[in-house]
């Protein structure tokens, strides 16, 4: 096991070197920083100083190597447009990113196994048919939409739910349905098909031929098994929402980290999106480590292959 | 580019209207007045305020939050442009380089300190000292520093004649010097302290800011004692987010709402919609050097200007409230009089036929930049009708701004506000004075606008921007398009007006009767 956790340790520090690099040169081809920084009207002896004093006239693997060590030390700079350290904005914003992320992927989860594990144990049945329309609706339906038809009639239609911000739970409870329907589907149709493979396996069988109880043949065998994909499923769709919440971030007015690399995108802020995209890459890279891993302790056989 | 545009325009406008639809199921709460509480939002499509410390931010919301928590030494009436004394009682002209302020006693900033010469020398001299690295270059570079006098006079002496001196002056907000020592940059951002109406009583950067009345107001200021007692301000991106909370109530005032979401609103019950005229104005700048390495436009600039419908431009987009503009400066700006301005009224006939003479009778195809907030379409539509197809490349500022800077862009389609100065070296001189935005990079025009901001003489400073103003025309430099306005949408509890300047007076806001 130990061999197992270290070998998939050393392939996710290889990955994040490798996003580190690609962070740091597609958006060095964005355009000229110190012209950015430079603002309106600036002269070229203007642009000159700035590209000294940002060192920008260095060589690209010096600024690389420099950015790269101050990285490891959560220091990402400073923001050219907020003019704050990169790290302080990260750490403002990280939080309700997370909550985000935890109550909707919490949100999809709820709803997606129950109705996959329903779904598989009786397959093409009315509940299949309407667990199935669940999921072609949540995949069809675009998340800006959703958001907006949830904010016409939840807000201000009926007045049961505040329009936008975060200062309460209630300011979550639209997002969080926004952003775990998206995700929802999927987990379902895994969780659904799973059931349904290990469902026709023979050691169900035999355990029904023991004479255990439907529940504990559907929980404790079935759903053990047919959970392994819906954990590395579930654990990839939450390192998508800390990444992609950006549409329901900006419609919602909760300025998570999503939010922040977009703005910072828009106004060629380099350290604050190349501080978002590294962030967001750990973030998604030890998910899917620990998404491994808890898969090798769920099914043995894992760790050999 | 444009369909995709279009179709999302369409898309908002939909949603807007079952927005509407649905909101005839609720009345705004106007729970606000109860309280004597506004809560409006801002920071739509621009997005959020980068730092409450306002000399680091040339956003427009870092403008108004300046108007209604510091005072600067002089102040603009925004109905009569007239300059009134303001933490200056009082001020003359020592000689061409000097300004000398009496300052008005009695008046405390919002943590007790007492203001004083000392607070205005401190506030200048650091604003105009490149180290400081504040982001006002373009309103201090004139100034080559304050000098005390007296405890109540100061004085503030120009590196150069500088006639536009006490506009200026209206915009640099005046620090307690003390503090500003104490909590420097970061604390002055974190807890803003100034003299004006409202005090920051609470902040949360980039998403929420609460304001109180300064109960000190008291002492005279042009600015009025405030009506409302406490604002809160959120920053919404989202436009469509800030039209959902205010059918819901959830917020009393939006500056930023478009025409189009504006007209739908006009008839909810509970909001009004106030529109004022702005200073800010439309124009597209032609490449008049082909230092974008265009070869063709210097040849068809004029037809563009006669193969482009400003009246129906205006209309559409900005409504009876704007105006058709035929040079590109706003016309309460001195020196911007059109008088002298060669005007091309829109003849697609003669477009096609100063098309057909330079040689492009089969068409020509040319390229525009601009950022996906400027509306081209009309535009678009407009000049493929005498045979110009425009090639629309739009992107966010900071991708188009470098290369603006570096001259690569050959038609750019946007719009400027003058940094709410109300003089012509902010446009015409913007626009034709030789600077990165200067794209005709006409010599004789870069010399008569420097002459003009180098005299004191206004009929002087008036002749030569006359004099620019027939060239620049003559020769089409730019298509002036309109005057812009912009839409207040708010509760019909608040009673608000707007100004030219685009600047929100929150002091001057009420409830209605």
């Amino acid at each position: 096991m130990l061999q197992y956790i270290a070998r998939q340790t050393v392939s996710a520090v290889f990955i994040l070197l490798v996003v580190s690099i690609a962070a740091f040169s597609i958006s060095h081809l964005a355009g000229d920083p110190a012209a950015v920084i430079a603002g309106e009207n600036p002269s070229a002896e203007q642009i000159e100083q700035i590209r000294k004093t940002y060192g920008f006239d260095r060589p690209l693997y010096q600024q690389y190597l420099s950015w790269m060590g101050g990285a490891l030390r959560f220091d990402f700079g400073t923001s050219y447009h907020y003019h704050q350290p990169v790290a302080t904005m990260i750490a403002e914003r990280l939080p309700v990113t997370l909550v985000l992320g935890l109550t909707s992927i919490t949100f999809a989860l709820m709803l997606a196994l129950p109705l996959g594990v329903i779904a598989g144990v009786w397959p093409n049945s009315l509940i299949d048919r309407i667990a199935l329309t669940i999921a072609v609706v949540g995949q069809a339906v675009p998340t800006f939409w959703l958001s907006l038809m949830l904010i016409s009639f939840l807000a201000v239609g009926y007045g049961l739910l505040p329009v936008s911000g975060s200062s309460s739970w209630l300011h979550y409870v639209m997002p969080t349905i926004a952003l775990g329907y998206y995700a929802l589907p999927t987990l379902m149709r895994v969780t659904r098909a799973g059931m349904i493979e290990v469902l026709a396996t023979d050691y169900i069988r035999a355990a029904r031929a023991k004479g255990l109880l439907e529940t504990q043949v559907l929980v404790k065998h079935a759903l053990r098994n047919a959970i392994v994909p819906v954990v590395s499923l579930a654990s990839v769709q939450f390192g998508m929402m800390l990444g992609g919440s950006v549409i329901v971030e900006t419609i919602f007015a909760i300025q998570g980290i999503g939010w922040l690399g977009y703005d910072a995108v828009l106004r060629v802020d380099l350290p604050v999106v190349q501080a978002v995209v590294l962030v967001v890459a750990a973030f998604f890279i030890v998910l899917t480590w620990a998404a491994d891993v808890v898969n090798a302790i769920l099914d043995p056989r894992i760790r050999l292959s | 580019m444009a369909k995709h545009r279009k179709s999302r325009r369409k898309l908002f406008a939909s949603w807007a209207a079952t927005v509407a639809s649905v909101a005839f199921l609720a009345t705004p709460a106007n729970a606000s007045e109860a309280d004597d509480t506004l809560r409006l939002a801002w920071g739509g499509g621009a997005g959020p305020l980068e730092t409450a410390n306002v000399y680091f931010t040339n956003s427009r919301t870092g403008i108004w939050l300046a108007m209604n928590v510091w005072d600067a030494l002089v102040y603009r009436n925004p109905e009569t442009m007239q300059y009134e004394p303001l933490l200056a009682e009082g001020w003359q002209q020592i000689d061409d380089l000097t300004l000398e302020f009496k300052l008005r006693q009695g008046v405390k900033f919002h943590n007790g300190e007492a203001f004083n010469a000392n607070d205005v020398v401190a506030t200048i001299n650091w604003a105009v000292d490149p180290a400081s690295g504040v982001l006002k270059a373009r309103e201090t570079a004139w100034i080559d520093r304050a000098e005390k006098v007296d405890d109540n006079t100061v004085r503030i002496i120009s590196k150069k004649v500088f006639p536009v001196a006490l506009d200026y002056l209206t915009t640099l907000p005046i620090y307690p010097d003390e503090y500003m020592a104490a909590a420097g940059r970061d604390g002055m951002a974190a807890n803003p302290v100034g003299t004006g109406p409202y005090k920051v009583a609470k902040l949360d950067p980039t998403r929420e800011y609460h304001l109180q009345v300064n109960p000190d107001y008291s002492w005279g200021s042009p600015k009025q004692t405030p009506k409302i007692g406490n604002v809160i301000i959120r920053e919404i991106q989202d436009l469509q987010t800030q039209v959902a909370e205010l059918v819901s109530g959830g917020i009393d005032l939006s500056a930023d709402i478009q025409s189009d979401q504006a007209a739908q609103l006009k008839n909810m019950s509970g909001l009004t919609v106030t529109t004022g005229e702005t200073m800010r104005i439309s124009y597209l700048g032609l490449d008049a050097t082909g230092r974008s390495g265009d070869k063709y436009l210097s040849n068809v600039r004029q037809a563009i200007n006669l193969g482009f419908n400003r009246e129906a431009y205006r209309k559409a987009l900005f409504g009876d409230s704007a105006r058709n503009i035929h040079v590109s400066c706003y016309p309460s700006q001195f020196g911007c009089d059109d008088t002298n301005a060669v005007r091309y009224e829109y003849d697609p006939e003669k477009a096609k036929k100063l098309l057909a003479d330079a040689g492009f009778a089969d068409g020509i195809e040319l390229s525009l930049f601009t950022v996906p907030a400027v509306w081209v379409d009309p535009m678009v539509a407009d000049l493929a009708k005498i045979g110009i197809t425009l090639k629309v490349n739009a992107m966010p500022w900071g991708s188009l701004s470098p290369k603006i800077t570096s001259g690569e862009v050959p038609i750019l389609a946007d719009n400027h506000g003058s940094y709410s100065i109300n003089d012509a070296s902010a446009s015409i001189g913007y626009f034709f004075g030789g600077g990165p935005n200067d794209y005709s990079r006409d010599a004789e025009v870069t010399q008569w606008l420097a002459e003009a901001e180098a005299t004191m003489d206004p009929e002087a400073r008036k002749a030569l921007y006359a004099k620019a103003i027939a060239k620049v025309t003559s020769q089409a430099y730019h298509v002036p398009m309109s005057s812009h306005v912009r839409h207040y949408v708010h509760s019909d509890k608040l009673a608000m007006k707007p100004s030219g300047d685009e600047i929100l007076r929150l002091f001057e806001y009420s409830w209605s009767k």
